[in-house]
């Protein structure tokens, strides 16, 4: 049943519920508005903080505040991204499986992850892509970085990676829920531990470096990448390959938090909602 | 004062049924403390500005988690779900004012947050602000103590006042980013307020944010004089006022606007 869909069906069906999500968002016209408008705010904010922090201090174990810009920059952005495509259907899985709206996913004729992520699509995240952009381009502007070939290449590749991180961490942290039912507190870690990587991971002690390069590979996000792009330091002794990883890294915790996910709904025994 | 008492504590109990969530919760303040502290020994520690020690920040940083969580639950969220779904009607025909069981509850929760997210950092925080920290004075600390009262009071005021306006468009769940926008930058929750240019500290003079947190540690770090501080905290009393009345005034008009949607 399940193998009989083609990709070309699957995309027909995403983009019509892609439509319907945008449909509905633009009901609540001004809502919508002024969410896009508070987000921009919010994370505005941060940025501007973050640079008004630096102007003050002048360096950052070394990242003048235009490459702490960049730094937080692909963080927001390849967050963003992921968001958009991720955020919906990960979310609110430890309330369907209380509530049973899971089973009644589980009855429609598509694996039921792709169906969660093709009801999931949100559009709210137009504010943070847009802006992140906004800061990247400042940013590297100031910096007189001058974009050439390779380094786009590099750029689009490393976003690529940064985006499948932070899709792995959606999924694998909500598979979560499979198993507490209701609340999910494994998520709003997750968020905690993120706010490591919004910094030069240089600031921290030797072993936290390790931890957010070998166990828990969030600096790939953005931290080798940006290191990279501006030469920065790495820490000291560790591979100079580490910088080009960030794709490898993205597809191999991609697959394996799929494979948790699926793993999740072969336990799953419904609640008896 | 025993009925909101009583809702004081259903809301603090109410926090504590998820223990797993508590034990993270706790983890988590503690992890995001740490981030803090590691960013600003970075930073002072590199020496290009010297006009704030590594021991002041940290307190800082410890008072800025003791205030933000003891003023943090979103009432806004609450009036919106019970506007939608018609119990907020159920609540005003009790024989409890709207306003003091919004009090109490979020106080319930504030309080549960804080032994939470606050009271596992102190420890540390004193540890690592230790060398170099002075007690602030009798006069600083009750001039602190009444700055963080006013200040705490703002926050509620602000956060209700925002909230009441659920009776009008409903679905405000963004209206949380702009108060937490503003109060993140004109507030100084994430960069204190001393290392911003002048023009922004001005700016940030007229509005209510600095009042809640900024200016209570200013105080309770002998950052500012005396006087300066008798200033501020006539101008936090004077904000929570006109606030105050502003919420009366919304309020007013809530109720109006509810009686129009009959019942």
């Amino acid at each position: 049943m399940r193998g009989g869909i083609t990709m070309k069906k699957i995309l027909e069906l995403y983009r019509v519920f892609l439509r319907l999500n945008v449909q509905k968002a633009m009901v609540y016209r001004g809502t919508y508005i002024a969410g896009v408008v508070g987000q921009w705010l919010g994370y505005g904010v941060t940025f501007a903080s973050l640079y008004i922090m630096l102007s003050r201090f002048e360096v950052l174990a070394g990242w003048n505040r235009y490459e702490v810009l960049v730094l937080y920059g692909l963080s927001v952005l390849s967050y963003a991204l992921s968001a958009t495509v991720f955020f919906v259907p990960t979310q609110d899985l430890a309330m369907k499986v209380r509530t049973g709206e899971l089973d009644q996913i589980l009855s429609k004729p598509v694996h039921p992850f792709l169906y969660e992520i093709m009801q999931g699509f949100c559009p709210n995240y137009l504010s943070h892509i847009s802006l992140a952009v906004a800061v990247l381009v400042f940013a590297f502007a100031k910096l007189h970085y001058k974009p050439d070939m390779v380094s786009m290449l590099y750029l689009a590749l490393m976003l690529t990676g940064g985006l499948l991180i932070q899709s792995a961490v959606f999924i694998a942290g909500s598979s979560v829920g499979f198993f507490t039912v209701q609340d999910n507190p494994v998520m709003d870690m997750v968020y905690t531990l993120k706010g490591f990587v919004n910094y030069p991971i240089t600031i921290f002690p030797r072993a936290l470096q390790f931890f957010l390069t070998f166990m828990l590979p969030f600096a790939f996000i953005n931290f080798y990448p940006a290191a990279m792009l501006l030469q920065k330091e790495i820490p000291a002794g560790y591979p100079a390959v580490l910088p080009y990883l960030p794709p490898v890294v993205g597809i191999f915790v991609f697959v394996l938090s799929i494979r948790l996910w699926n793993w999740g709904l072969s336990h799953y025994q419904g609640t008896g909602s | 004062m025993g009925k909101y008492g009583c809702i004081f504590g259903k809301a603090f109990k109410m926090q504590a049924v998820y223990r797993v969530s508590m034990y993270l919760g706790i983890l988590k303040s503690l992890i995001a403390f740490f981030i803090q502290v590691s960013l600003w020994y970075a930073l002072v520690g590199a020496g290009a500005d010297n006009s704030v020690s590594f021991s002041d920040m940290t307190v800082y940083l410890v008072l800025n988690s003791a205030i933000l969580t003891l003023t943090q639950a979103n009432v806004a969220a609450d009036i919106e779900a019970s506007v939608i779904d018609g119990s907020v009607s159920m609540h005003i025909i009790r024989p409890v004012s709207f306003k003091f069981y919004t009090l109490a509850t979020v106080l319930g929760q504030n309080a549960f947050r804080f032994l939470t997210g606050a009271v596992p950092v102190l420890l540390p925080g004193i540890f690592l602000a230790w060398n170099g920290f002075t007690f602030p004075s009798p006069v600083y600390l009750a001039l602190f103590l009444a700055s963080t009262l006013i200040g705490m009071l703002i926050m509620f005021e602000l956060t209700y006042v925002v909230g009441l306006l659920a009776f009008w468009i409903q679905r405000c769940w963004f209206l949380k980013w702009y108060l937490d926008a503003g109060m993140a930058f004109f507030g100084g929750t994430v960069v204190p307020l001393w290392f911003y240019p002048q023009g922004l500290q001005a700016v940030s003079r007229f509005l209510p944010f600095r009042y809640i947190l900024f200016e209570p540690v200013n105080l309770f770090l002998h950052k500012v004089s005396v006087q300066e501080g008798a200033v501020s905290l006539a101008a936090g009393g004077i904000w929570l006022v006109l606030l105050v009345w502003l919420e009366r005034s919304v309020w007013l008009l809530a109720l109006d606007k509810m009686t129009v949607n009959g019942g």
